[in-house]
């Protein structure tokens, strides 16, 4: 089959691979749909994520229809069409059943390679380096899911494929985002970061009782978006002082609930950014937490800031903040399974569409051209999709 | 036991230099010895020097046998100097063999004290650390002691938890055949059997009469805190055959003890909790012998 493959630091390229096989009974074959570009690929992309190899199959976001079952899968069937979450789950895990969902303790077989790192392993994801267990990504024209019981959730009809692919990863991670942040009738919801995570968080905000949601961003596109289509406030940090124009609009008190959807790769106007940005070149840092620091800077006393962004290591960490405001910092990679249903419910229901956020469309074989424009953000790129 | 390293090291490094010099300089040492053109045999000495020499520096911490290798060269060196010293009847040329020989004599000594050493002079706790291959570990697993007892006793599932490291079949009902592959086609079997069994809570098997690497384990279940499943703990012990034939197989086969057992009791909590392990086989993403990238 055809697929988008890393080959090191700002090199990808569509190559000829194996097919995937069912090796384990509860396995399925999905014959990939459709397939997006998430912001934390460029992280891989841009070589700031370690124990990626070269062949390694990107992507992590994705659809499509079971071609194949393995011998113990019960539920869902062939032919079925299906949306899956980015992180694989066992789904009888003290974890799993707990709604902890990415950190399953049963799906990374590459632990050996995090414990040292993070002292206890996560659960495995598709097409996101060998420490997070190697699996095959879903650039290409077929995928190997396992646990298809737990991780393939069938898409109804009504529901078109731009729809349901974000259902994979920007819907529940944004949707978890706002969720992290025990929302209460009459918050104030200030998001960093417009893109799909982002814009997912907004609207997931307000549907969570969300009285006022505020977009911070720099790129003219995403903010109308995050207007016309999450009805947020909108503010451009290149243009405004954050600190002062969210207090103006909360009359002094800042937002309940922050949340962080930009990640180690953030930009900034300042010092600070141009300070990370030397350290990561010179490989003294990994991360560049502008966007997180401006958050915990920003939330009200006694607020809730919710990480959303992915980040390694993070220097200037501003504890004191944290701890003086008394705030609450919550974070997780996706617990994507617990939000899927209630995700396709509000599609089905009219609430929520997504597709808004594809604004590209390619084949396979312009994988490399479309990851250029979504780094780059060229042509107002918010989500390229491939459609293998 | 680090002095030794140390010495051993630095006795490294004297073997390159003065290798070095035998294999540059052969023709004006042969010369200046008077060893009566001799310069082919003495820049032979001089790769012989350099390769033990090598071989010395290439180990973090150098084994008493690369020391003993020194010593054999000095033996060599003495000889050829002996018979040279007898020959030779210039009195200047005499002298400088003589000093010539009186240092290689010194430096014979010091290599053999040096690879005595290393080879007997560890002190006992350290002698114990390096043949550490004992692990214990434990994992919380999802439902009764009972339970998992009745799932380790399943002859299906050693072959399976044991997969990542050697090729278990079941044998008898107390009995299992052991396959460990290395590289280049090097393998060790052994046959184990249960030695030790307190059915719902325990047991403990070991390997048989004429296992080359005596080995042995145990598996315990106890009840985890607040009703949180199964503490099962895991226990791998080897026992290498003294000297460093056994400890050699154990590194040769990959044996890396602690990561066996973690391992293993991982692939075990899997199959009891998610009814299977999670493995890339014929799928792993990448392209084979690909290395994984670093920050």
């Amino acid at each position: 089959m055809r697929a988008l493959c890393w080959n090191g630091t700002n090199d990808l390229r569509v190559e000829t691979v194996p097919d995937p096989t069912i090796v384990n009974p509860r396995d399925v074959i999905l014959k990939v749909t459709m397939s997006t570009t998430c912001g934390s690929d460029l992280h891989l992309i841009d070589g700031y994520i370690p124990t990626m190899r070269a062949g390694d199959i990107m992507g992590h976001e994705f659809m499509g229809e079971i071609v194949e079952v393995g011998p113990a899968v019960k539920k869902v069937k062939k032919g079925q069409r299906v949306v899956v979450p980015s992180f694989i789950c066992c789904g009888h895990c003290f974890y799993c059943q707990n709604d902890l969902w990415s950190l399953c303790d049963n799906t990374n077989p590459n632990h050996e390679m995090q414990e040292p790192l993070f002292g206890y392993p996560t659960a495995g994801i598709y097409g996101y380096t060998h420490a997070f267990g190697g699996y095959a990504g879903s650039h290409a024209q077929y995928i190997r899911v396992p646990h298809a019981d737990v991780d393939c959730f069938p898409v109804p009809d009504g529901v078109t494929d731009e729809q349901a692919v974000f259902i994979s990863d920007a819907g529940p991670t944004g949707f978890m985002g706002a969720d992290l942040c025990s929302i209460k009738p009459g918050d104030t919801v200030a998001v960093w970061g417009a893109g799909g995570v982002g814009l997912m968080a907004m609207q997931g905000a307000y549907l969570m009782g969300a009285e006022r949601v505020i977009a911070i961003d720099r790129l003219p596109e995403r903010l109308k978006m995050a207007k016309e289509h999450a009805k947020a406030e909108i503010l451009d940090y290149t243009k405004v002082d954050v600190l002062e124009a969210l207090k103006e609009m909360t009359g002094g008190r800042g937002p309940d609930c922050c949340i962080e959807a930009v990640g180690m790769e953030a930009h900034g106007p300042g010092l600070e950014y141009a300070y990370d940005r030397v350290k990561q070149a010179l490989f003294l840092e990994s991360d560049r937490g502008e966007a997180l620091r401006q958050a915990i800077l920003c939330c009200r006393k006694g607020g809730i800031v919710s990480v959303l962004g992915v980040f390694g290591l993070m220097d200037k960490f501003p504890m004191g903040v944290i701890m003086n405001k008394g705030l609450t910092l919550r974070s997780a990679q996706q617990h994507g399974q617990k939000y899927v249903p209630r995700l396709l419910d509000h599609v089905v229901k009219g609430e929520l569409d997504p597709s808004y956020l594809v604004t590209q469309r390619f084949s396979l074989e312009e994988g490399p051209r479309g990851y250029e424009m979504f780094k780059n953000k060229e042509e107002g790129c918010v989500r390229v999709v491939f459609t293998p | 036991m680090q002095t030794f390293h140390r010495v051993a090291r630095a006795l490294g490094w004297f073997s390159v230099g003065l290798g070095l010099t035998e294999l540059l300089a052969g023709k004006n040492l042969d010369r200046y010895l008077g060893t009566g053109g001799h310069e082919g045999t003495l820049r032979l000495f001089g790769l012989r020097e350099i390769a033990a020499g090598a071989i010395i520096l290439a180990q973090k911490e150098p084994s008493a046998a690369s020391v003993w290798s020194r010593v054999g060269g000095d033996v060599m060196d003495l000889i050829f100097l002996g018979k040279a010293l007898e020959e030779q009847r210039n009195g200047t040329k005499q002298e400088r063999l003589g000093v010539a020989t009186a240092t290689v004599a010194a430096v014979t000594a010091l290599d053999v004290f040096c690879a005595w050493k290393l080879g007997h002079g560890s002190k006992p706790d350290e002698q114990a650390e390096e043949d550490a291959t004992s692990v214990e570990t434990s994992v919380t697993i999802s439902g009764t002691p009972e339970e998992l007892y009745q799932l380790w006793r399943n002859p299906q599932t050693l072959p399976q938890v044991m997969g990542h490291f050697a090729t278990v079949t079941a044998e008898a009902n107390d009995r299992a055949h052991w396959i460990v592959n290395g590289p280049a086609k090097t393998s060790v079997q052994w046959d184990s059997q249960i030695v030790q069994e307190e059915p719902g809570q325990s047991m403990r098997w070991y390997s048989l009469q004429g296992a080359k690497i005596p080995n042995g384990g145990s598996i315990r279940f106890a009840p985890a805190t607040g009703g949180r499943g199964t503490v099962a703990t895991l226990e791998i012990d080897f026992h290498p055959p003294g000297g460093s034939f056994g400890k050699g197989a154990v590194k040769i086969l990959g044996i890396v003890p602690q990561l066996l057992a973690v391992k293993a009791l991982r692939r075990f909590k899997s199959l009891a909790e998610a009814g299977e392990i999670p493995t890339l086989q014929d799928n792993v993403s990448a392209r084979t012998g690909a290395t994984a990238n670093t920050y």
